[in-house]
Formats: structure tokens, sequence, C-alpha cells
């Protein structure tokens, strides 16, 4: 769909100034993520109750092998070549499709995902040595090291990046992680994760604003676009008051080489302070959920640590309580918040838009729905049984082949990261910007530590 | 009556998902200008601003019609 054609209707006359309605359940990734995430979930279902394992020979995932020689290595791969080529031709049609129907060429993502599919074999096999962690080789920290090398190293074309769609990839993990998360827990847990996660944002993103305008004298628009980066959901986030307040091109792309350079640090280092601090697996996923900006990468962090502890399940679901309970869902508030300051204290010219209560609702990070839609409909599924046929019967075949799709959808992600990370791209970032930013940042950590590992250590250990 | 024009016609207004990754490198590293979060936020490349499709402005410089 092309701007000219969008732009006037088929009289040749203007088309309304109007928001995109319908159009985004078909034009928006996160409504593919639910699509495809929920019907995911029913398939499995409705295989379950017929007794067939046809999922689970789908969801084949050399990550698990624990092999010692290539020769077992390759054992595996030509005995099951058959099915490693059904799942790609799965994966490929399920996201080319939808690409192509958000405006994607398929002529640059099929090449492209052939590329990104082929890769995260290779790391799933690195991850699956027998002494794999032993050398703290867990795939989304290779898949993070790997891609960036290659994009800085071998310097793919940018074309390429037409598959390496980090959000789409992460948020139908979400989803299909939904399916493997009582409602229940959601619901006891997400109170104080909210609580938590609020009083974090809320602290880091005044202490941002407040340091960058104050501080450093820097407009209060680039202030207020770093502010929501560094204390909500990233660039994301910077992109969502965006308009609301008027930013410059400039404002958002600073935000970009912020967010992205700290939460690259942030993937590579919290998994390994966490395990010099002995944190157990939900206390860390809690805090990384507090101090990653970004969804992807708290996920890289957060899954990297959990193998790591060993307890990879608890560590994301602390993580995912945080950061999208606590944080993701409420990006439409700030957007709101951020206007109504822009319009009412800023002076009128200096701002984009008039804040708009539908914003909140437009701007609604809605993959969510479909995590808290997976969520309970497994909840309801799997309540009549008992806690034995849930662990002999119900979670080998219905449970684990959504996991094992869930983990492929996340190393996609993880591998995307790094490929699509060009450090000459990113804009050069001056000092009190970077200060400004990192004063936050390190507000962010410290408080979230405190918070987790302290206030909140035997709600998080417990999970 | 004509429908009054809008940014939407406007030649300096970037709001396809594809045009605005292009135009800020890096965005789609740990995000995306597909997702809902973006909402119908766009760029104008006259004013050097982030907006959302409003009344033409005196900036406005048509799109070829259909």
């Amino acid at each position: 769909m092309g701007q000219t054609q969008d732009a006037w209707n088929e009289s040749g006359e203007p088309e309304k100034a109007q928001p995109m309605g319908w159009k985004e359940l078909y034009l928006k990734e996160d409504w593919w993520a639910i699509w495809f995430g929920i019907g995911l979930m029913a398939v499995a279902v409705v295989l379950f109750n017929n007794g067939s394992h046809a999922l689970s020979a789908l969801a084949i995932n050399p990550g698990g092998l624990k092999w010692s020689s290539p020769d077992q290595l390759a054992d595996h791969f030509a005995k099951n070549a058959s099915l490693y080529f059904l799942q790609f031709i799965f994966w490929l049609v399920l996201f080319g499709v939808s690409c192509r129907i958000m405006g994607i060429k398929l002529k640059e993502f099929i090449p492209s995902f052939i590329f990104l599919y082929v890769l995260s074999m290779a790391i799933f096999s690195v991850s699956g040595w027998i002494n794999a962690a032993k050398f703290n080789l867990e795939a989304p920290l290779v898949a993070l090291v790997v891609g960036l090398i290659i994009a800085n190293v071998v310097s793919l074309p940018k074309w390429m990046d037409s598959a390496f769609r980090v959000e789409y990839f992460v948020k139908l993990g979400i989803v299909l992680l939904g399916a493997t998360f009582p409602i229940t827990l959601v619901l006891t847990a997400g109170p104080v994760a909210i609580v938590q996660a609020t009083f974090i944002s809320l602290v880091t993103c005044t202490v941002i604003y407040f340091s960058a305008t104050r501080l450093f004298g820097l407009d209060r628009r680039l202030a207020a676009v770093i502010g929501v980066g560094g204390s909500v959901c990233g660039v994301s986030a910077s992109m969502a008051i965006a308009a609301a307040v008027g930013a410059k091109k400039d404002d958002l792309y600073t935000s970009v080489t912020l967010v992205v350079g700290w939460a690259l640090v942030m993937i590579l280092v919290l998994p390994f302070v966490s395990q010099a601090l002995g944190l157990s697996s939900g206390v860390a996923g809690a805090w990384i959920g507090t101090s990653e900006f970004a969804d992807a990468a708290g996920f890289a962090a957060a899954s990297a640590y959990g193998k790591m502890a060993g307890h990879e399940d608890a560590a994301i679901k602390a993580f995912t309580l945080m950061k999208v309970i606590g944080r993701d869902l409420w990006i439409g508030i700030w957007s709101i918040v951020w206007a109504l300051i822009a319009t009412v204290v800023w002076e009128k010219k200096e701002t984009g838009s008039k804040p708009e209560a539908k914003e909140i609702w437009r701007r609604f990070p809605k993959f969510v729905i479909g995590f808290f839609v997976a969520s309970l409909l497994m909840t309801l599924v799997t309540s009549g049984y008992t806690t034995d046929e849930f662990n002999q019967t119900v979670k080998p075949a219905l449970i684990m082949p959504l996991v094992s799709l869930r983990t492929w959808a996340f190393l996609f992600c993880f591998l995307s990261i790094g490929l699509t990370t060009r450090f000459r791209e990113l804009k050069a970032v001056g000092w009190k910007t970077f200060s400004a930013f990192t004063i936050g940042v390190a507000v962010n950590v410290v408080l979230g530590y405190y918070l987790s590992a302290h206030v909140f250590a035997d709600h998080w250990s417990a999970m | 009556m004509t429908a009054a024009l809008t940014c939407r016609q406007c030649r300096h207004f970037v709001a396809e998902p594809e045009q605005l990754e292009v135009l800020i490198p890096g965005l789609n590293i740990v995000s995306s200008a597909y997702g809902s979060v973006r909402g119908d936020t766009a760029y104008c490349r006259f004013k050097d601003i982030f907006l959302l499709s409003t009344i033409a402005c005196p900036g406005f410089e048509p799109l070829p019609g259909p």
C-alpha cells in the first residue's frame, strides 16, 4: 500500500486524516502475533485431544540434544531432515505471508529468512552441545554475539533487514509464552509487578528529564523522548510520545542510539552480575525486567540467566510480569500525559498533536491481549487434569511443543537484534545527552535491584 | 463537498513503516515501525517533527493524484 494510493480516494478526492481503524488488524505486527499465537495454541489443543503428535514433530529443535560428538549431531539432522524442511516451510509461510500483507517485499524477505533460519539452526546446535553450559554458550548470548559480528564485520546488505523482524518475533514469542503462564499467576503476581515497575518508571523518567533539562540544559522534547525511552519501553516508547511532544527526527535517532547501546551492555552484563550475586532466577528476572528498556533485549538477558541458573521458566515469567504487564501496558497513558504536558505546560506551537483519550487504545501494545487470552484459555483447557496427569500427559504432548515453537521465535528475535545492529549507523550522541540518560540508567538499575532483591525478594524468589 | 487537504496528501509526510525505518537507522533493532505502539505517528520532512496527520499547513506540497 503506497503513500500516493492511500492519500486519495477513488473519486480523486483527498482521504480524511483518520486513524488506521480496523486496518490495524492486518497491518500491525501485534495483531499478526495474536492471530498466529492463539491459532497455534488452538491447533495444539485440537491435536492433543485427538491424540496426534504432529505439532511435536513440527516443533523439533536441536537445542536439547546434549550431543558430545559431531557424528551425533549429523545423525540427528540426517534422521530428521524432512521434519526440519517442513518446519522451515511452516515458518516461511507464516512470517512471509503476514510480512507481505504488512508491505514487506517477498523477494527480500525470502532469501533473508532462509539465512536467518539456517543460522538459528546452527546456534541451536551449538547450545545443544553437552559442554555448552560450561562455556556459557547459552543460545540467546551466542545468537546476539554472532549476529553482532556478522552485522559489523561481514556487512550484510540493508535489504536483508526485511526478515530480521525483532519485534514481530518477540511478540509472537510472548503470546506463545502466555500458553504456559497460568492466569492465576498473572492475577496474583501482576499487581506487585505493576507497583514496582510503575514506581521505578516514574522515578527514572523524572531523573532523566530533569537531568537533561535542568542539569545539562537540553531541549525538553529531547529530554521527554529519552526519558520515556529509558524508563518505559525503549525506542517504542520514544516513538509513541514523539508525536505527542512534536519531537524532531534527531531526538528519536538519539534515543535509538542510547537505548540500543545500553540494552546491549545490559544483555551481556546483567546475567553475569546476577550470577555473581547469586540471585534466584525469579529475582534476576524481575531485576532485568526493571532494568532493560526493550522487550527483545530483556528476554535475551532473562533467558540467558535462566539457562545459566537452571530455571529459565522462573526468570522469563518474572521478567514478563515486570516488563510486559508492569511497564508495556501503560504506554498509551504515558503518551497522553506527555501530550498534556506539551499542550498545557509548554507552548502550543511546539507540539505536534493534542491529547486524546483514544490514543490510549491506539497505542496499546495489542500483543499483550494475545498473552492474556492464551494464558486464560490454556488455564481453562488444563484445569481438569491432576498434577500427575499434567506432568505425564499434558506437558509433553501439549505444552512442550508450544515451548519449543516459542524458543524458535525468541531465537529468531535474539539473532535479529545482532544482525540489525550496525554500530556505524548509530548516531553520535553528545556527552550531555549521554550523561543525562546514563544517570537515569544508574538509578533504574540500583532501584530495580533494591526492590527486586530486598523489598519484594520473597515474592520474586517464590516464582 | 470536497474533503479538506491533509498531511496524507502532502509529499513531506512520511507515514509508511518501511520509509520510517529507513529514515531512522536502527529503529528496527529493538523496536519497529510496524507495531501498535507507533499508532499513526508519522514524520513531516518540512517541519522536521513527528506528528499525526492533520489539516494541511502552509508548507503543503501535494502528492501526485490517483
